[in-house]
This record gives C-alpha cells, sequence and structure tokens, in this order.
C-alpha cells in the first residue's frame, strides 16, 4: 500500500452527496436539479440556490461535452492513482450546465479546443473502497 | 474621513528560507524595521493586524497577535487577524486602512510572517508520512466539478488557464519564459530576493515541467519571510521623516467560482473577471485611469498569469501583453513596469507576506527609493489575489507632486 492510497474524495463524507457517489459508483453522473425552478444545478447542491427550495431532485448529465482547454500534467509528488503524464481537462458539460475538470484520456498532439467529448465513468480503487471517477474521451 | 498614509515600511530579513526563527520573532523584526523607517516608537501604534499563520497553531504556533503584543509590550486598541485566502494580507491593510479613516485609530500597524519553506519541509511532509492529515482528503479543497485522485496542486489548473490564453490571443511558452526572465532581472538588483542568480528563457523552457506549459522556473516560489507596514493619518505623516505615501483607493472583488464557472460557461479563464472588477472599482473611486500608473505590482502565481493580469487591470488591451513582454515594455525602464521586485517566482512567495511586500514595494518607488527605481514615479498599483485570482484587490497609492 502506498503512502496515498488512503485517499478518498474530500467530499465523500457529506451525507447529501451520498448519491452522487453511488450513483458514480454505478456508472452514472449526476447531479441536482431544482423541479420547482425547472433548473439543473452543477455541481450538486443541498438546495436550491435560486428559490431556497431544498427538496432537489437527481438527474443524470448527459455524458457529452467539448473540450474548453487542457494541459498534460507531469509532476508526481502530486498524482495519486493515476501514473504521469497525463492530460487534464476542463470540459464544457451540455445546455450551459457548467464545466467539469478531469483526465482527457488522449494525447496531447491529438486535442484542439473545442472538439467533442464524451464522458465515461472508470472505477479506481482507494481506501479500500471503490469509486467512480468520469473521464473523457474524443468522441 | 481621514486621508490614510503609509508611514514605514519594514522588511528586516530577506525572502529566504529561515529555519532557525519563529514566526512571532519574524513579525516582531518586521513592527521594529517598519517604526524605524517611520521614526515612530511601539507606543504610537494603536492597531495590530495580520493575514492568519500560515502554520497551523498547533502543535506549531505561527504567528499568534496576543504574543506577538505580549513580545512587544504593546497594548492596542484594535487588533484582528483578516482572512480570505491570498489576498488576506491585503485586506488587512484596507481593514486598518478603514479604521483610521473613520478616526478610530491613528496609528496602526500590517504586519505579516510565514515559513512556507520550512514548515513545509518540516511538518507537512512528516505529517503526510505518519498520516496525520486527515484521511477524508488532502489538505487542499476538492470541489466537485474536479473529479477525485487527479488534482491534488493548483499548478494545472494554472496551466490550462495558460493553455486558453494561447488559443485565444497566439501566445507561446516562450512568452511566459519571458515574464519569469523579467522578474530574475528585477530580483537581481533586489536585496530582499529569494532569487537572483540570472536564468534565460530557454533555461525556464528547459527546467522540470510540472504542468505544461508551466515549468519549474515559471512557478512561485514557497519560501519564508516577512514584512510590516506602519500606517497613519495624512496629518501626522507630514509630521514624520520619510516622504508620506498616501492610499489614493481600494478596489475588492470576488467571483463566485473555484477556478470553474459553475452555473453556465460563459467564464472564461485566460481572464480573470475579480481582477478585472477590483481595477474598475480601484480606478474609479481614485478618479484616476491606467494610463496613470507609473508601476505596478501583480501577484500572479505562476509565469503565465503574468501576462493575465496587467490586461485585466486595464494595463494593456486583451492580448497586448504578448507583444510587451516581447518588447520589454514591463521592465522597470519600460513603459509599463511591472513585479520591479521580483514578483513571487523571484523575490519568493511566503503568501500571506506576498501583498505587504508589494505594497512596500510600491511605497519604496513612490518614495525613490527602490532597487529598480523607475525614475520620477507618483502613481502605484498593487494587485493581489486569493483562490484562483477569484478573489482581487487593487490599491492605488500616491506621492504629492
Amino acid at each position: 500500500m502506498g503512502l496515498l492510497d488512503f485517499l478518498r474524495p474530500t467530499n465523500a463524507n457529506a451525507a447529501f452527496l451520498r448519491p452522487y457517489f453511488d450513483n458514480l459508483r454505478a456508472g452514472k453522473l449526476t447531479t441536482t436539479r431544482c423541479p420547482k425552478c425547472g433548473v439543473s444545478l452543477w455541481p450538486p447542491r443541498p438546495f436550491c440556490p435560486g428559490c431556497l427550495h431544498d427538496a432537489l431532485e437527481w438527474v443524470e448529465v448527459p455524458p457529452e461535452g467539448s473540450l474548453y482547454t487542457w494541459s498534460e500534467f507531469h509532476d508526481k509528488r502530486f498524482s495519486v492513482i493515476f501514473k504521469v503524464p497525463y492530460v487534464l481537462g476542463a470540459v464544457d458539460l451540455p445546455n450551459g450546465l457548467g464545466r467539469l475538470i478531469t483526465r482527457v484520456r488522449a494525447k496531447p498532439a491529438d486535442l484542439r479546443v473545442g472538439m467533442p467529448l464524451k464522458l465515461v465513468v472508470m472505477k479506481h480503487k482507494s481506501d479500500n473502497k471503490e469509486w467512480g471517477v468520469v473521464e473523457a474521451e474524443p468522441k | 474621513m481621514n486621508k490614510v498614509a503609509v508611514a514605514g515600511v519594514g522588511v528586516p530579513l530577506p525572502c529566504g528560507v529561515h529555519k532557525g526563527r519563529t514566526e512571532n520573532e519574524m513579525a516582531a523584526l518586521a513592527v521594529r524595521a517598519a517604526l524605524q523607517d517611520a521614526g515612530l516608537a511601539m507606543a504610537d501604534l494603536e492597531g495590530l493586524y495580520a493575514p492568519p499563520p500560515f502554520t497551523p497553531r498547533e502543535p506549531l504556533l505561527g504567528l499568534n497577535l496576543q504574543m506577538l503584543a505580549m513580545e512587544l509590550r504593546l497594548q492596542p486598541k484594535r487588533m484582528a487577524e483578516v482572512a480570505m485566502g491570498g489576498c488576506s494580507g491585503a485586506l488587512a491593510i484596507k481593514f486598518a486602512a478603514q479604521e483610521i479613516a473613520l478616526g478610530n485609530l491613528e496609528t496602526a500597524v500590517v504586519v505579516a510572517a510565514a515559513r512556507e519553506k520550512s514548515v513545509t519541509d518540516e511538518f507537512v511532509l512528516l505529517a503526510m508520512k505518519h498520516r496525520l492529515l486527515p484521511e477524508t482528503g488532502m489538505p487542499w479543497v476538492e470541489p466537485l466539478t474536479h473529479q477525485p485522485f487527479l488534482l491534488y496542486s493548483v499548478i494545472p489548473l494554472y496551466a490550462m488557464s495558460a493553455r486558453r490564453y494561447m488559443h485565444e490571443f497566439g501566445a507561446r511558452p516562450e512568452h511566459f519564459a519571458m515574464a519569469a526572465v523579467r522578474n530574475r532581472r528585477h530580483a537581481r538588483r533586489n536585496p530582499d530576493a529569494a532569487f537572483r542568480d540570472p536564468i534565460t528563457v530557454e533555461e525556464v523552457l528547459k527546467s522540470r515541467t510540472l504542468s505544461e506549459p508551466i515549468t519549474l522556473l515559471q512557478c512561485c516560489a514557497q519560501m519564508d519571510g516577512c514584512a510590516a507596514l506602519v500606517l497613519t493619518t495624512e496629518t501626522r505623516a507630514r509630521k514624520l521623516k520619510k516622504t508620506p505615501v498616501f492610499l489614493r483607493s481600494i478596489g475588492e472583488a470576488h467571483d463566485n467560482s473555484s477556478f470553474v464557472p459553475v452555473d453556465g460557461v460563459a467564464g472564461t479563464v485566460a481572464s480573470f473577471v475579480a481582477a478585472k472588477r477590483a481595477a474598475a472599482e480601484a480606478f474609479k473611486r481614485g478618479g484616476l485611469a491606467p494610463k496613470d500608473v507609473d508601476v505596478t505590482d501583480v501577484y500572479a502565481p505562476f509565469a503565465p498569469q503574468e501576462l493575465i493580469i496587467p490586461e485585466d487591470l486595464g494595463l494593456l488591451p486583451r492580448g497586448g501583453m504578448v507583444s510587451a513582454i516581447e518588447q520589454g515594455l514591463t521592465d522597470a525602464s519600460g513603459d509599463i513596469p511591472i513585479n520591479t521586485d521580483g514578483g513571487v517566482t523571484s523575490r519568493g512567495h511566503p503568501w500571506p507576506v506576498t501583498p505587504l511586500y508589494e505594497f512596500v514595494n510600491i511605497v519604496r518607488q513612490l518614495r525613490g527609493e527602490a532597487p529598480n527605481q523607475v525614475s520620477g514615479a507618483r502613481i502605484g498599483m498593487v494587485q493581489a489575489e486569493g483562490g484562483m485570482v477569484n478573489s482581487s484587490v487593487v490599491a492605488l497609492l500616491e506621492r504629492e507632486r
């Protein structure tokens, strides 16, 4: 067991986020939607900041997006379960939902700003548990 | 409202590694140096302000204002730590200045001390080794917008900002390297700077890649350091030995994102909206325009942001820094001098102290006593940031004609 293998996501202990992590483990990226305003919120929230309603529903985020920007990461001191180098990208989610930062499974030479991507949920082990992590791939 | 002046500045130790000292000792030395510079006595200080300690209070103590007051034999009427990430030091100055402007205090000192380098070496690595850090994650807060296990460093976020700037304005990695080289050129003449040996664009580009296009020599240098500023009323400042430098205006803005715009995709990372709004507020309140500014210090955590932030401040049009850095326009001898003390990459970056270093440099510039003096500088600007530049403070300072 490596030095950092005990890590789990910083937010994993938040009760309201349990569905988020459970859904990821089941292979789906989800977020909260306010049924009163009809607005999807990214990232998930405990209540709607617009109308303060707190009975939010979980909805699936369409597993696609476009590449806003990226960087190839080389610093192994801060790489926990992934081998460097890997590409980190900022992905614009559909319908103006927001932006997601994650690994892009591609070579830097194959990347261009604005290219369409699909999102895939990969499984990774840490802290003796399986975690779902959303990654991106060229479409 | 009283006009507020900077009466004294103190940097008693160069930015560097100070393993054999405590934060409180370094803070006390900085207060002493600022008092000597102002020609004031300890008993003149009515307010004591600081950014929060970098070091966790337990078990290492770190900067502690109540103990510092005891050690200085100071009985402050007012005392506070002011905290908002990296711009805390600038907000501590703003808070102290407001107390003076309101007439609650006549003279106050703002001080910062941090052993970011030594404490990281001595404590953080040890704590990680023995798993003393919380098991719920790394000390860096991981927003849900960032997928877990991938990103325990802020460097890739700034690198992605750099990539986007390259895409929008045709900048190349060489341009970022030129900013690091400019900072080093300035640091060569600054005795308070941590890194003073000359470097070239090639050396910067060939140094270790952390997150491309950012290489090691484009990074802020976490270091140990301390600094203090004595603020007072206009009336009192005019009776003191040093030329008073007045705080003309302060702007402040915060963008509700942690680098990633959360409610919509309109946000850009090739520009920082908080820096833009803070500058606009400072210029409006001060009745000045960017063209009036003679010298500027920016808090740009990595070399690519050395190009982006001056544009946000209005010193250049969008994308204008690409040719400006090629032409040396932001050198101390150029038309738009920036970071004449060496900036965070070469002067060094104990983050709680950085905004104070910036104010100290601009005050020295306006007094005519800076290491890379801009001839005739009369209006100066300081920009400090927090978070992922989603907090910004911009201050305009002036010397009378």
